[in-house]
């Protein structure tokens, strides 16, 4: 089965320090893995790691200084390409003067959804999300965890193939946390594919079917979730293996 | 055209509901409700305050929408990071960026058209004519020039990154482009040959606000304006400066990390 997302040796520099003492920091470094269709991929690290870097340069928000980047078979940057994809970012942020409903219509007219079609899809999707009850309040009284389910429901609207979630148990009470988990799981078992970040490492581990573990800027591994753990006490001891290990050799 | 449309729509929604943007609107209805307080003046006197007070009113309240716009968009692309949802969406850069340049020209426009039914209103209570052909033809002139303001500052805003830089810039911007025709005459006093130099750059380089100032032109009450030679320049200078400063902004916007 052909892959719908292949990074090959991609690096990423940024600019930091200031105007006077411009500096370079290694974002990623030659980066190299890919992501078949119908499987829920999930990347951890440290903070600062690169996973949030990573997942930019996969939906074409970040440039990749070197390598190469093909989702479904294009760039990221090509309009069809992300006509298939949704994206939640980290902390998403809505205007509080809109309502639930409004952000969701604008989205959806983007995606070229009109009329009653798109007015239906927003209602189910605010069901799916939990949020029919307050469809229509303005976002400034949506908690956290209210505001995340809105990201959510942006990501799902237009029933993409392949789902980018960077910390979707970012603000999500334990209650929301199940929520999202059996969402993340229903896309799968609609064939659906599932890239995520997260730092929830018990959730991970309940749904993705391979991990890849990010440190400072590399991709340590990335296998299947049995591999992983095996010889240690479930995911997180492995992850800070394999990190000790990396700065071992460093 | 149809993707540009809904964000521009969208841009000028949001910003219609944005509070900083509607106590703006309620200064400019008020600006122009100052009128009432010049009755004291003879009728003469008053049909000129009248006229450029409310051109002056128009133009400043254009000059702060469109800034204020930008920036509020500025801020919610840099600092809320709203754009990383946005830009995935299967639109094209160019389409967010003139959605912006559109959205911001749409609210100033309702601005501007509002203090325009206010100051007629008025007029016609006070028994004046001050919101004549000519007056409309000298708004219409300034919602041109805010126009060409609005490319001016997605411009910076695209290539400054920062708000207090894009404020900065074009305010300086607008301010100097406002005396662009006088640095010519200065070029021709100055002895310093470095100095001509910089002045001779800025003048080219400087938007010209000023071809958009009618104002002096209605200086006499019931002048007339005429057009042969006045309105054609304008239109094409702001569509070929306003049209290349969006395409360098595109250039740097395709390019541009979020």
């Amino acid at each position: 089965m052909s892959n719908i997302l292949a990074f090959d040796n991609v690096s990423k520099r940024y600019q930091s320090g200031d105007f006077w003492h411009p500096l370079k920091a290694q974002a990623l470094s030659h980066v190299t893995f890919d992501l078949k269709p119908g499987e829920v991929f999930g990347l951890v690290g440290l903070n600062g790691a690169g996973k949030s870097t990573l997942m930019k340069t996969a939906v074409g928000l970040l440039r990749p200084d070197e390598g190469s980047v093909k989702l479904f078979g294009s760039t990221p940057r090509d309009r069809e390409a992300r006509r298939r994809l949704g994206y939640l970012p980290e902390l998403p942020w809505f205007p509080g003067y809109l309502s639930a409903a409004e952000v969701l219509d604008y989205y959806g007219r983007l995606h070229g959804m009109r009329g009653k079609a798109l007015k239906d899809r927003v209602t189910q999707v605010l069901a799916l999300v939990g949020l029919s009850a307050a469809a229509d309040d303005a976002i400034r009284r949506y908690s956290k965890g209210m505001q995340q389910r809105v990201g959510l429901a942006q990501t799902l609207l237009h029933d993409p193939e392949l789902l980018f979630l960077d910390e979707p148990m970012s603000g999500l009470d334990p209650l929301g946390m199940k929520e999202m988990r059996d969402i993340i799981l229903a896309q799968r078992q609609a064939g659906k594919s599932v890239f995520l970040n997260s730092h929830v490492l018990l959730e991970v581990e309940r749904i993705c079917d391979r991990v890849g573990i990010m440190h400072r800027g590399r991709l340590l591994c990335a296998l299947p979730v049995a591999e992983i753990v095996r010889g240690h006490e479930g995911l997180e001891a492995a992850v800070l293996a394999a990190i000790k290990e990396a700065d071992q050799h460093a | 055209m149809r993707e540009t449309w809904v964000i521009a729509s969208n841009v000028f929604r949001q910003l219609l509901r944005n509070r900083i943007l509607a106590v703006l609107s309620l200064c400019a209805l008020s600006l122009i409700g100052v009128v009432i307080f010049l009755g004291d003046l003879g009728q003469e006197a008053e049909l000129r305050l009248g006229r450029d007070f409310g051109l002056l009113a128009l133009e400043w309240v254009g000059f702060f929408t469109v800034l204020l716009c930008h920036v509020v968009l500025l801020f919610e692309e840099t600092e809320l990071k709203t754009y990383s949802i946005l830009l995935v969406k299967p639109i094209e850069r160019w389409q967010v960026l003139l959605g912006r340049v559109l959205g911001a020209i749409l609210l100033m426009l309702m601005n501007q058209a509002a203090m325009i039914v206010l100051l007629k209103g008025l007029s016609i209570w006070r028994g004046l004519d001050v919101v004549n052909g000519d007056f409309l033809a000298a708004a219409a002139f300034l919602a041109l020039g805010g126009a060409l303001f609005s490319a001016v500052t997605a411009f910076f805003s695209v290539l400054a990154s920062s708000v207090p830089a894009t404020a900065m810039f074009a305010t300086f911007a607008f301010t100097l482009g406002h005396f662009t025709s006088n640095l010519v005459e200065w070029v021709g006093r100055i002895d310093s040959a470095g100095l001509k130099l910089v002045v001779r750059v800025l003048y080219w380089i400087m938007p010209n606000f000023s071809l958009y100032n009618l104002k002096e032109s209605l200086e006499q009450v019931g002048s007339t304006l005429s057009f042969t030679g006045v309105f054609l320049w304008p239109v094409a200078y702001g569509c070929l400066y306003g049209g290349g400063l969006l395409l360098i902004a595109l250039w740097r916007y395709e390019r541009k990390d979020f």
